[in-house]
């Protein structure tokens, strides 16, 4: 392999490896603070897809728009349904919160499906060419995706370790209980925590129909793999799901190319599986104690 | 009431809004009675319309001829919600309560798969109008169900045919499938054919839902392919054509299995010059049926025929040749699609011993300026070759 294909596929595995890193992001901050398996997760990133969608082909804005447009949106409706819906089931067993965000996601993607039909929507605006780098290639609307991604997956990074809130929804993901009795808001953090999520779940959306399609259910592939990547890195743990994404985006890169497409798959979930049997608690998930 | 009796007879009720039997002048003989179940709403609800129309069209026109033997015909339709279970049960209720003599097609290959349970319980023939995929009748062994629309296994054949005409230069070929029975036996045809026509040819198969194309992309320039054909559904096909675009990779031509115009368009915008497609059937196909049937449907409906009017108007046809010859008789109407060739408006109707299409292919088409046209064989408009790069 020379040495210009291992920098390509490198950059192919970053791209990928950006978007899964934000999806994985926003569930490992859900289930961190709130201990909250959100099958509706997908819902979100189509949410993102098609609110961008519908800027760039009924007002004619640019997609990069639809980034901070899905950013609002998708916080304003994480905000809205952990207050009305996430909320209210938070004390109950944990299979109805299961079942509550599962429902969720079928009502989502319902509407989805209803509002837009089957088929798959598409916009050909937006960044255009690439650039090559001593035969790197790398298109434009790629490199925006991983850029932003970067971006947000530093601010998230950023929030939960250094700011103030950030310690509030640490502690929350120590202890609930604990968190209560030192202080801490627990209601306005974990509506934090979930609208936080939610936006960037939404953002992943808007970046997703930047190089890709979307469909009702394009939200669906990328959040099994994000549920992937938050054992991998450690079930709660910010920096390991971001560091578990790159790392699957690279296996998909460079397993695709070596072997193929069902190699790729089979290797990352035999290393899901490794990980489960080692590191049962992820790459930089800390061990809980009874 | 047992559950699945109820849901028929829901069905029933919420189906008669949508009956929609073809005109048949008060006093005459009994009709002849074919039914469909069409997604009227679901999914699928936009392609539906335009076969109803083909069969509306057929009806009519067999009707002002003064029906088959004396009799008029009557199309039956109901709406299926675009779900194969809802086309199975109404499949049923066309036979028992509507005691149809043969079923016309739904849309799509699922659909058709479930409604061929009933017809093949009940021994009804179905003449599956919009069904281009055959492995369902390599894995079923349907006696009463044939394939009336163009078969997937041959969804490379115009590109290759056109890479023989045009492409002497071209020695590489790269075949990307879905891993899905469909793709997989167009790709096992392609590549079968390819290495007879003296190429070098590699295929890549990907998951079923894949987005991202971006590895194979590397294989395809690391092979060298100077062709590209693309044997998935519609959704990757734009995801791996956009990465091909950002990686700055040129076939001199390219492939991809396409639906609706307007779709490929937005997606892609004037990235679509030179793209190579295939069709089942095209309003401005050159031939004497094609062009009657095309002013047949202006004249009625204000627009040309799309290729779902017209399968559904040659599977009307198709039915038409064989009542003629064998009257209402169920079993020898199946003999006779069964072994017969029948000229229709998509061209000449020949089903093989499993009940797969023979008769008619696809056409070969090409993104030209705005509209993709019909390119090779019969036609009169010039290839694109070989593909502008990229803008």
């Amino acid at each position: 392999m020379s040495l210009t294909l291992f920098f390509q596929l490198l950059a192919n595995g970053l791209v990928v490896g950006g978007l899964l890193g934000i999806v994985a992001l926003g569930l490992a901050l859900i289930f961190g603070v709130m201990r909250v398996v959100n099958f509706a997760h997908g819902e979100f990133i189509t949410l993102g897809a098609y609110a961008t969608y519908l800027l760039v082909t009924q007002l004619g804005a640019s997609p990069l728009f639809g980034i901070p447009l899905a950013l609002a949106l998708g916080g304003a409706i994480g905000w809205l349904i952990q207050a009305g819906v996430i909320a209210r089931v938070t004390e109950r067993p944990e299979l109805d919160m299961l079942m509550t965000t599962y429902a969720l996601s079928v009502v989502g993607l319902g509407a989805f499906a209803a509002g837009f039909g089957g088929d798959f929507r598409s916009y050909s605006a937006g960044p255009s060419g690439s650039l090559d780098l001593a035969g790197v290639v790398v298109g434009w609307r790629s490199l925006t995706v991983l850029l932003t991604c970067l971006v947000m997956g530093a601010a998230t990074l950023l929030l939960v370790q250094r700011a103030r809130v950030g310690l509030g929804l640490r502690a929350l993901a120590q202890n609930r209980d604990a968190a209560a009795s030192c202080g801490i808001n627990v209601i306005a953090s974990e509506r934090l925590a979930f609208s936080a999520a939610v936006a960037l779940a939404a953002a992943a959306g808007a970046l997703v129909s930047l190089i890709g399609t979307t469909t009702p259910t394009v939200g669906h592939g990328w959040v099994l793999d994000g549920f992937v990547v938050v054992m991998l890195g450690g079930l709660g743990s910010v920096a390991g799901a971001l560091v578990a994404a790159f790392g699957i985006g690279f296996v998909q890169s460079f397993a695709s190319y070596l072997l193929d497409d069902s190699w790729a798959r089979i290797i990352i979930y035999l290393l899901l599986y490794a990980a489960i049997l080692v590191r049962p608690h992820g790459l930089l998930g800390r061990q809980e104690h009874a | 009431m047992t559950d699945p009796a109820r849901r028929t007879l829901l069905l029933g009720v919420a189906a008669v809004a949508v009956l929609a039997a073809t005109g048949v002048p008060a006093g005459a003989a009994d009709p002849i009675r074919l039914g469909a179940s069409l997604s009227v709403t679901g999914r699928f609800s936009d392609a539906a319309k335009y076969l109803q129309e083909g069969y509306q069209l057929w009806a009519d026109e067999v009707n002002q001829r003064g029906g088959i033997g004396g009799q008029p015909v009557q199309v039956i339709t109901y709406d299926d919600e675009s779900k194969p279970d809802s086309g199975r049960i109404l499949a049923e209720r066309l036979i028992d309560r509507d005691g149809v003599t043969v079923l016309l097609g739904p849309y799509s290959s699922p659909i058709t798969d479930a409604i061929a349970t009933a017809a093949e319980r009940a021994q009804v023939p179905v003449i599956g109008t919009i069904a281009s995929d055959s492995s369902i009748w390599e894995r079923r062994k349907l006696r009463w169900t044939f394939q009336a629309f163009p078969t997937s296994d041959y969804d490379h054949e115009g590109f290759l045919r056109l890479l023989g005409e045009k492409g002497k230069a071209i020695k590489k070929v790269a075949i990307v499938y879905e891993e899905a029975p469909f793709s997989i036996r167009a790709k096992d045809w392609a590549l079968a054919k390819a290495k007879e026509m003296g190429l070098t040819v590699e295929a890549y198969g990907y998951n079923p839902g894949a987005q991202d194309f971006r590895s194979i992309v590397e294989r395809i320039v690391a092979f060298g392919a100077e062709a590209v054909a693309m044997g998935g559904y519609y959704q990757p096909s734009v995801a791996l054509t956009r990465q091909m675009i950002e990686r700055g990779y040129n076939p001199q031509a390219y492939f991809f299995i396409q639906a609706a115009d307007g779709v490929t368009r937005e997606a892609l915008g004037q990235q679509t010059e030179g793209i190579l497609g295939r069709s089942a059937w095209e309003p401005t196909l050159e031939t004497p049926a094609a062009r009657a049937f095309a002013d047949a449907y202006r004249a009625k409906f204000g627009r040309l025929p799309s290729y779902h009017s017209a399968t559904a108007y040659a599977a009307g046809q198709v039915a038409e040749a064989a009542m003629k010859a064998k009257g209402t008789d169920r079993a020898a109407i199946r003999d006779y699609i069964a072994t017969t060739a029948i000229p229709t408006v998509m061209g000449t109707f020949k089903v093989n011993a499993k009940g797969q299409q023979e008769g008619y292919h696809y056409i070969a088409t090409q993104w030209q300026g705005d509209t993709a046209r019909i390119v090779g064989e019969g036609s009169a408009n010039a290839v694109i070759w070989p593909k502008p790069a990229w803008k």
